[in-house]
């Protein structure tokens, strides 16, 4: 809004105006981003190699740890999140939020269904 | 926003010029903006899955063991590396549009295009070998009945996920590679090359969890 008194001209040299508001999104090195493909790439070998391991139900757990820090390098520095704003944070982390509801919600509720109609029985 | 358009005149002889409704910086910071709304709504579409995946995992714990066992771990080790390389590729080449070097956006949205179609033969290297086993969910066709919820919630998560790879493919195409031929990217424009490649990462990062989750944990 406060660009706007700059391009409130309507003559012909208005382009040249918003010329000089370029994106202003920052330019990520490309030896920062093979870095980080090094570092996936290494974490996906570790994932593979945890997985041939027994380890009960710290398999999954495992497995995932190193899927979300894997998720968060490309969250981060891929798509750019490490410099966006807070308005645009919202949005990367609402839908996990609201994955995180869904998943508590159907396991608080589901394994327990049988429990309800026990109770409803034995009220009868 | 102020009501003031803004209008370019600096197109091409004889044609109008092109009024925009905001400065480029805002209009850049608003397509951004919506590009990450809309990877929420995809990240809420497979969160779904994601959750009857849990739900079954839950109550047939035993079933996804032993059916995950017969998934091809290779061929799966192998599309995680191809999408994280072609993901790569595609934050490349939105430095290198930042940049205005046209020819390197095309040539690396274009290794990212030809992953998907690596991964694509890939994936039907693997339908096809699953096919031949009457690796099916259903009764009327399928060998491996007993593991009819895994192959249901693997058939429906990377079918859905191919399909996000095929559309991925098509976006940085129309909207990268064509335009970059062209030579229409700057350090001033590039929210195409952006947003296709924001669109790529997420297809990256769904089958980031996919894969320990259908391949090796089960």
């Amino acid at each position: 809004m406060s660009h706007a008194h700059s391009h409130s001209t309507s003559h012909g040299h208005s382009a040249s105006h918003s010329s000089h508001h370029s994106e202003e999104g920052h330019v990520v090195p490309v030896s920062t981003f093979t870095k980080v493909l090094v570092a996936l790439l290494f974490l996906t070998v570790i994932t593979v190699a945890a997985a041939q391991v027994d380890l009960g139900k710290w398999n999954i757990v495992g497995a995932l740890v190193i899927a979300s820090v894997k998720a968060s390098l490309v969250i981060l520095v891929f798509m750019h999140g490490k410099y966006e704003n807070k308005i645009l944070w919202t949005y990367i982390v609402l839908p996990f939020i609201l994955l995180a509801i869904m998943i508590g919600g159907v396991f608080t509720d589901d394994p327990f269904r049988d429990r309800i109609s026990h109770f409803q029985v034995e009220k009868k | 926003m102020s009501n003031a358009a803004i209008v370019d005149h600096n197109v091409p002889p004889g044609e109008p010029p092109i009024i925009h409704h905001m400065d480029s910086h805002t209009a850049y910071g608003a397509a951004k903006l919506g590009m990450w709304l809309f990877l929420a709504t995809e990240v809420l579409l497979f969160a779904v899955m994601f959750c009857s995946f849990a739900i079954m995992r839950y109550y047939h714990l035993a079933e996804f063991h032993d059916a995950s066992h017969h998934l091809n771990l290779w061929a799966g080790a192998l599309n995680t590396a191809i999408l994280l390389f072609s993901s790569y590729t595609a934050a490349v080449a939105v430095t290198k549009a930042q940049q205005g070097d046209n020819a390197a956006v095309v040539k690396n949205f274009g290794i990212s295009v030809f992953c998907g179609f690596l991964f694509l033969i890939v994936k039907t290297y693997e339908y096809t070998g699953k096919a031949h086993h009457g690796m099916f969910p259903f009764v009327w066709n399928s060998n491996f009945y007993e593991y009819k919820n895994f192959l249901g919630i693997y058939y429906c998560m990377t079918g859905l996920h191919a399909l996000h790879v095929i559309i991925g493919m098509i976006v940085m195409t129309i909207y990268g590679i064509i335009p970059a031929t062209k030579n229409r990217f700057s350090g001033k424009y590039y929210t195409p090359v952006e947003l296709g490649a924001l669109y790529w990462h997420l297809v990256d990062l769904i089958w980031i969890y996919l894969f320990p989750l259908l391949y090796l944990v089960g």
